[in-house]
């Protein structure tokens, strides 16, 4: 099977996914150039490590799982849509949605509880608590999951859009493309994953 | 009045409602999914020497990652171009990492300020 | 031609999705802002040359303005300038109608790209307007000087927002994003809605071209789109990502910033490259020489011109052994560029050369380009760049580029190109004049500016009477010469202007293929109707099929069966 249409035609590629693809190549580099920023600062400061201790492996793994169901009820959606089954695939994209929304409530719990820790996103209360810690790995820390919260919120928009709109009859092939954006949400996630909560 | 339609030479109108590529077996790489991430929770919290356990977790990122790429994405049915375009992002992140490499974590400490 | 339904002005002008609409829009703006740009540039000249006189039209200079004007005048420049004309403008213009099709494969979001694009530049002009000035810590935005430290800074968040230095991080993110999207619609548009027929290497040059700089630019900008999210936050919230008192690394924006500023200018260099594909064989009455390998040299110059980015930091405290790779790379990328240039003279060798404007344009950004290419390969090398870095030597290198690249590109593109999507002819003797006023006072602003670099004299100094020792004759009398032949520069684009006005309120009607030129978008009608085609062509041969033997005219265009 994949050998065989690897040799299809680029024509046959639809426009939307073709233009899906070029735009995920994109906001990986986007993705990627922050997390080789981090990576880089990482190394150099081993004594990081410190401080990610204080991030909750527990509600990590939690998030992670619910993204990874997410994603899988969203190409289940794409699935039934293909079947043009649109009010199967509508509940699916309802249940990405309802994921996506989970994440984030876990998110902020994990937000506030860090906040009222007093690591916050400028992170000098180290200094204040007299613990001498003056590093930017919550900086980092915010600016990572805080993007990948703006891209999970956009992934949820657009589906809840294309919902709307398959109910209507209109745009069905769009449930693969907006898919495809929240895998690439997903595969965000897998890699924060490791980097913030489990290398410590 | 009159529409020109993408009869010009797209195979495909790109209204298509079907897709031309497979599909995989999506609950079995779900379950493949979530063993993974057991496998790297274990590695937290067996604490395996350091070296060890970065390894084992970032392997397993990154088979996470394929994983999703190529069933939930579709990329292992899809054109050698986007292939291409996925590998080439990849390959200039490399790049840009081993080219500042020298220049951050190398950086001798004394240079850098001690906090 | 049948327009469907009759659009008011607001639908058919200002929020158009027809891709030709968009393209001249591009170039309006593009041009609306050379203007900005000419300006800020004649007032900083003008106070090198006479520190502390008046300036006409402007007044008294402040040091602060001093840097303020040449920050913004290479910001304009080179994003707001060279980016929309050559990337976008010839983009949206060309590609649907040079790979046979009626509009790009995503009209809307070429809309949005274009008013986004807009809202970029008047970000980057308010920017002038708040408290405290626009940014002025050069155009690379170094920190600690963007990073809240020093300029521009303000205790709260708001005010911090709508600073100077915030207001131009906001104006070139909202930038990228216009570009990505203009980028995504030229690669869908020609992997995807090419004509029958029109296989990869039958697609013209310049559409390769655009589309390898769109490419380039997409997989580069990411790192610096990140690393911008980090100095905004900076700014405004007081992270410390660059600002080494608060614990980050201000080199690491010199790369981010270089990763992605390297690359732009092979972005702005590869359309105005193509430009001289379609140009060079028109008029030398040959197939364009080596067509395949130009195209893989082009390729090859794309995956280099990623390694090659910090040869800008030589002097930053970057590890030398990396200086070393980077110097070594930087010289192997002129390979594949001399590589093209060289293809291009092997046409017109032997080729009935006519010298029309826009063959002169292109010739002469031949051979200007020669000299700014070459001062590159010294500049490249890191034992001279510690010597010549952040000198007039600099400066006028990289004029030396650019200015053929973005103007000469861009005007041998308008006099080729205008007749066909405009639909007037355009004067030749104001253009014959224009191409040499533009070239003499080119040359003589930047040509004498090597001496002062080369002398010591420092390209962010505002008044040099303050520096006897470097600023001695014969300098001072080349920073007058200089500066008089800037200005005459910027007037002679006047004849330009005139020629412009005069064409569109009184020129010809432009035949429908003034130049025998093969390519697709030669075959529709002069203007383009909406829509491009009556009936979507079928290709079938190569874009440069000129003296064939046995043929009725002597070239054969693209959609002629055999």
């Amino acid at each position: 099977m994949s050998n065989n249409t690897k040799a299809l035609d680029i024509r046959q590629v639809p426009q939307g996914r073709l233009a899906m693809w070029t735009l995920i190549a994109g906001e990986l580099i986007i993705f990627g150039g922050l997390i080789a920023v981090y990576l880089l600062n990482r190394i150099r400061y081993p004594e990081w490590g410190a401080e990610a201790v204080h991030t909750s492996t527990m509600f990590g793994a939690i998030n992670t799982c619910v993204l990874l169901l997410s994603s899988f009820t969203i190409v289940l959606a794409h699935n039934e849509a293909n079947k043009n089954n649109i009010k199967r695939a509508q509940l699916y994209m309802f249940l990405t949605i309802v994921g996506g929304l989970a994440f984030l409530c876990i998110k902020s719990i994990e937000y506030s509880r860090e906040i009222s820790e007093g690591l916050t996103f400028t992170s000098p209360a180290m200094v204040a608590k007299g613990e001498g810690v003056k590093s930017l790995f919550w900086s980092f820390y915010y600016i990572m999951t805080g993007l990948h919260a703006l891209h999970v919120i956009a992934g949820m928009t657009t589906i809840f859009i294309i919902m709307m709109q398959i109910g209507k009859g209109k745009n069905i092939h769009r449930v693969e493309l907006a898919g495809m954006y929240w895998h690439m949400v997903d595969l965000v996630w897998i890699f924060l994953f490791p980097l913030l909560y489990i290398a410590k | 009045m009159e529409h020109k339609f993408h009869d010009n030479g797209s195979v495909v109108d790109p209204d298509v409602k079907t897709d031309y590529h497979g599909h995989p077996n999506y609950f079995r790489v779900l379950i493949y999914l979530l063993a993974m991430l057991g496998i790297s929770l274990a590695v937290f919290e067996f604490h395996l020497p350091v070296n060890i356990a970065i390894t084992i977790v970032f392997v397993v990122a990154f088979w996470k990652i394929g994983l999703v790429v190529r069933n939930f994405m579709h990329l292992r049915y899809e054109h050698i171009l986007i292939w291409v375009a996925v590998f080439a992002a990849v390959f200039i992140l490399l790049v840009f990492f081993l080219g500042v490499f020298p220049d951050v974590p190398m950086v001798h400490r004394e240079v850098v300020p001690k906090y | 031609m049948e327009h469907g339904h009759k659009q008011s002005f607001a639908s058919k002008y200002l929020f158009s999705t027809d891709h030709k609409v968009i393209g001249i829009q591009y170039i309006t703006v593009g041009l609306l802002m050379a203007v900005i740009g000419g300006f800020l540039a004649y007032v900083f000249r003008y106070n090198l040359a006479f520190p502390g006189k008046d300036i006409p039209l402007f007044g008294q200079l402040l040091p602060q303005q001093y840097n303020t004007f040449i920050t913004n005048h290479g910001m304009i420049m080179v994003f707001w300038v060279g980016m929309p004309i050559l990337l976008s403008g010839l983009g949206n213009l060309l590609i649907p109608t040079m790979v046979g099709t009626d509009d790009m494969a995503f009209p809307f979001l070429n809309m949005l790209s274009f008013w986004i694009f807009t809202l970029s530049a008047i970000v980057l002009i308010a920017a002038f307007f708040v408290p405290g000035g626009a940014f002025g810590g050069g155009w690379t935005m170094y920190p600690p000087l963007s990073a809240g430290g020093y300029m521009n800074t303000s205790p709260d968040l708001l005010t911090a927002l709508f600073s100077g230095t915030s207001l131009m991080i906001l104006a070139v993110a909202l930038e990228f994003v216009a570009m990505l999207m203009g980028g995504i619609n030229f690669l869908v548009t020609t992997i995807n809605k090419r004509a029958k027929g029109m296989t990869p290497w039958r697609i013209p040059l310049i559409v390769w071209f655009l589309d390898i700089a769109s490419v380039i630019f997409m997989f580069s900008c990411g790192p610096l789109v990140a690393g911008a999210f980090m100095l905004l936050l900076d700014n405004i919230v007081g992270t410390g990502f660059f600002d080494a008192s608060r614990g980050g690394d201000p080199i690491l924006w010199q790369h981010l910033f270089w990763f992605f500023g390297h690359p732009e200018v092979y972005v702005l260099l590869l359309p105005a490259l193509g430009v001289l594909g379609e140009i060079i064989p028109v008029f030398s009455r040959k197939p364009l020489f080596a067509y395949k390998t130009i195209i893989y040299l082009a390729l090859a110059s794309a995956v280099l011109s990623v390694v090659v980015w910090a040869h800008h930091q030589f002097v930053s405290g970057i590890d030398p052994r990396m200086a070393t790779f980077f110097s070594v790379g930087t010289i192997i990328i002129s390979i594949p560029f001399a590589g093209i240039f060289l293809a291009f003279m092997a046409t017109l060798w032997g080729g009935s050369i006519k010298f029309t404007v826009p063959m002169m344009f292109a010739l002469g950004f031949v051979a200007l380009f020669l000299v700014g290419g070459l001062t590159g390969l010294f500049l490249g090398s890191n034992a001279f760049d510690i010597y010549a870095h952040d000198s007039y030597f600099v400066v006028a290198h990289f004029h030396y580029t650019l200015f053929p690249d973005i103007f000469f590109g861009f005007f041998a593109a308008f006099y080729f190109w205008f007749p066909k999507y405009l639909g007037k002819e355009l004067n030749v003797t104001l253009g014959k004049i224009h191409f040499w006023l533009t070239t003499i006072f080119f040359n003589s602003t930047f040509f004498l500016l090597f001496f002062n670099g080369l002398h010591g004299q420092h390209r962010r100094i505002n008044d040099y009477s303050f520096f006897g020792n470097v600023a001695m004759e014969p300098y001072s009398t080349f920073e007058k010469v200089a500066t008089i032949s800037a200005i005459c520069l910027i007037l002679s684009q006047l004849v330009f202007v005139l020629n412009l006005f005069k064409t569109l309120s009184s020129g010809k009607k432009a035949a429908k293929n003034p130049w025998n030129a093969a390519t697709l978008e030669w075959v529709t009608d002069t203007p383009p109707i909406h829509g491009n085609f009556e009936t979507f062509p079928e290709v079938y041969r190569g874009p440069y099929e000129y003296s064939v033997p046995d043929a009725k005219d002597d070239f054969i265009p693209q959609n002629v069966a055999n």
